[in-house]
């Protein structure tokens, strides 16, 4: 009796252990396509297998900084009253673990339906999305309804890989208590933008008289840091080949390590993984050199200092880095056309300036150039301004196919060698274009 | 008269066969999730593989350009420093401890839980624990520091300082599982060998050194074996807590590895290779330790 109930037990242990660790229904698979992400999409105007009767589940990977999560769910609540048939679930993931996400489902041969991706993630992953010109009858007419200087953010070697819910803009958040405090007034117009000199200086006497530890943080020494580099006359791309060891690039190089070795950044947060972010929060810095993505995280997370968004200072040019977000599509995932339905609905004219509104974000369309804001109108023109005057490298170098994949980590980690002084600016900029060489090969 | 059932014996052939059902379910978890990815990853070393695009075989070119990756190697070198420095500590102080959790003392078992309690917390949470201890300008530390007048200690900013947290942590968060281990070493020794040395006038230290250390070999072995091996993959803590920072410093062949396969290029062809090289490394280090020590056996 004893043996025939551990018997019993050991295969229902083995049983339930083979049930737990299957896979669950696969998704439908639309015709003609044999569920292999990297393979051409099926033609143009191709409808997905489902039944028009049957519920059509779209899953959207989605990461957010603050609060467009709220605005989407309300996109998609939006389009579901339109579409009874359709339902979109959103499932988030930390922006950091997104392309390991995408990589992983379609490799397990369960891409999502869509997923929110930035120019980095394409770069990445635009083997795996659709081509969404064979799927959109007029795609130039759609296309010609976006920003141009970011179209190659998504358009990628003549692919139209996805298409753009919103812009970012680099800036300067800084903190209006400390400033006033200090006695110093930011620039209130582009005309009296200053100089990173003049800039540096302001920030010494708000760090002495304002109340805080440091005069700045920058997010990271790629992206944003990258602004810097722009406005100093550098890139990292020339049309041939890299062009990032310049004397430009130097003397951005040079200038940002005196930063640190002044104290006026704190080295603990490019070398010691303290958040930017976090420091900001917490009143102890004056500027925090980031973007209009944390405009609802600010808002509804600083209460003890007033906040606001000034110009960012020039050297031989005024710039930020454009960036933003996109909706892509995944081959293989069986709701190819829903998914691409979806993307034209909530990138169309007034869901995008709805979705914009509510998340504090800059369209990317050009007939919503002037949305009202509920909240920091006046930051908003700013952004746009710098937006204005930012130059075509910016989007050259960040639009780039596998610019990002390629240069992030050398770049992140030669700036922290840099900041450590273990090397100079001079070998880094030697070291950096020997690593960028590779994307000309 | 009722017949009595005569109880049969269990057959030779049962007797064979219910250790090895006792251990099929273990041996599914084990060839499911650590042997076929095994093997997955030794196929995925020979070809060139980004994870979305199909794999292109190239024989040995991975394994050839990890040998001249220098980068590769100071990672290696990294954690072996690392690994150098924790071992001794890892062994010495749970060790330490269990000679004092053996004895007959008020609360035993809460000193028990309280020191075990650290190891069961996710490596990611004693990371970030640390971190908010040690974090320069947002870690009570310094924050402390500050309060008597002292100034801030760079602790994650640092290389020497970091390596050093990451050491304490690891450290901190390990020597509760291998003082369980050690007491269970230690209460298989005969109380008689004490008695019989005590008897013959030995002292504490005498006892412990030619009693309880010979016959705590197999103990101690488990524990260096086990200890070796979850140091050298050391990963989830040090990401938590420095992201191999500053710089590169803290950056060990596991974050490497990872780095290779899913940031920046993503070549998952070569982080196999990689993750092939570490595993014959380690194995090769594990066997060394079965030869010299004898396989853990009391002489």
């Amino acid at each position: 009796m004893k043996k025939i109930l551990s018997l019993t037990l050991v295969f229902t242990l083995i049983l339930a252990m083979s049930v737990g660790c299957s896979s669950g229904d696969a998704p439908s698979q639309a015709a003609g396509n044999d569920g292999s992400a990297h393979e051409s999409s099926p033609a143009g105007g191709a409808e997905s297998s489902a039944d028009p009767g049957e519920k059509v589940v779209l899953d959207m990977l989605w990461f957010a900084d603050g609060a467009e999560t709220e605005a989407m769910q309300h996109i998609i609540d939006d389009y579901q009253a339109l579409n009874p048939n359709v339902q979109v679930n959103l499932l988030e993931v930390p922006y950091d673990e997104m392309t390991n996400k995408i990589m992983m489902s379609v490799v397990g041969g369960e891409p999502p339906a869509l997923a929110r991706t930035t120019e980095s993630i394409l770069s990445a992953c635009y083997d795996a999305t659709l081509d969404l010109a064979e799927y959109v009858d007029d795609i130039d007419g759609v296309l010609a309804q976006f920003m141009p200087s970011i179209h190659n953010y998504f358009v990628i070697n003549d692919k139209v890989t996805a298409l753009p819910t919103d812009v970012t803009a680099n800036g300067m958040i800084y903190n209006k208590t400390a400033f006033d405090k200090a006695g110093v007034t930011v620039p209130a117009t582009p005309d009296d933008i200053w100089t990173w000199d003049e800039f540096v200086t302001a920030l010494e006497k708000v760090k002495a008289d304002g109340g805080v530890q440091f005069g700045m943080v920058i997010d990271n020494p790629s992206h944003r840091w990258s602004t810097m580099l722009y406005q100093f006359g550098g890139r990292f791309l020339g049309e041939d080949g890299p062009a990032f060891n310049s004397p430009e690039t130097i003397q951005a190089l040079t200038f940002t390590k005196e930063l640190f070795d002044k104290e006026i950044v704190p080295k603990s947060t490019w070398l010691g993984g303290e958040d930017p972010n976090n420091m900001f929060r917490s009143g102890q810095v004056a500027v925090h050199l980031s973007g209009n993505w944390m405009m609802t995280n600010y808002r509804d997370n600083i209460k003890d200092f007033e906040w606001g968004v000034t110009y960012m200072p020039k050297a031989k040019n005024r710039s930020s880095t454009p960036g933003g977000k996109q909706l892509a599509a995944f081959g293989g995932s069986g709701v190819e056309q829903e998914a691409v339905d979806f993307i034209l609905y909530a990138t169309s004219q007034e869901a995008n300036a709805k979705y914009c509104v509510e998340s504090l974000f800059l369209s990317p369309r050009l007939d919503n150039a002037k949305l009202d804001y509920p909240f920091g109108k006046e930051y908003f023109e700013v952004f746009a301004n710098e937006l204005e005057h930012t130059v075509p490298d910016a989007s050259f170098d960040w639009g780039y196919p596998d610019f990002a994949g390629v240069a992030r980590t050398p770049q992140n980690e030669g700036m922290y060698e840099m900041i450590a002084g273990n090397i100079t600016p001079e070998q880094h900029a030697a070291n950096m274009e020997k690593v960028l060489e590779e994307l000309y090969q | 008269m009722k017949k009595i059932k005569k109880k049969q014996g269990v057959t030779s052939l049962e007797m064979k066969l219910f250790p090895y059902l006792l251990i099929l379910p273990n041996l599914f978890i084990f060839a499911t999730f650590i042997a076929v990815p095994a093997l997955f990853g030794a196929y995925f070393s020979l070809n060139k593989w980004s994870g979305m695009s199909a794999p292109v075989f190239i024989g040995l070119d991975n394994y050839v350009r990890a040998f001249h990756d220098v980068k590769f190697w100071q990672s290696f070198g990294r954690t072996l420093v690392y690994v150098l420095i924790s071992l001794p500590f890892i062994m010495g102080i749970p060790l330490f401890l269990a000679n004092l959790m053996i004895k007959e003392i008020r609360a035993k078992g809460m000193f028990r839980a309280i020191f075990y309690w650290p190891s069961m917390i996710s490596y990611i949470i004693v990371g970030i624990s640390f971190k908010f201890m040690f974090g320069d300008n947002t870690g009570i530390i310094n924050y402390l520091l500050s309060l008597m007048g002292k100034a801030k200690v760079e602790w994650l900013t640092q290389g020497s300082t970091a390596m050093f947290v990451v050491i304490l942590a690891t450290i901190w968060a390990r020597t509760g599982f291998y003082m369980v281990t050690y007491i269970s070493g230690l209460q298989s020794i005969p109380l008689s060998y004490y008695e019989a040395a005590e008897v013959d006038g030995a002292n504490p230290v005498q006892r412990f050194f030619k009693i309880t250390l010979p016959l705590l070999k197999p103990t101690t072995f488990l524990v260096l074996i086990l200890s070796f091996i979850d140091l050298f993959k050391a990963y989830g803590l040090v990401l938590a807590l420095t992201k191999g920072g500053p710089g590169t410093s803290t950056k060990f062949v596991v974050q490497y590895i990872y780095e290779a396969a899913f940031d920046g290029k993503r070549e998952m062809g070569y982080a196999s290779a990689l993750s092939m090289i570490l595993l014959v490394v380690m194995a090769t280090f594990t066997l060394l330790q079965f030869k010299v020590n004898k396989g853990g056996e009391i002489q």
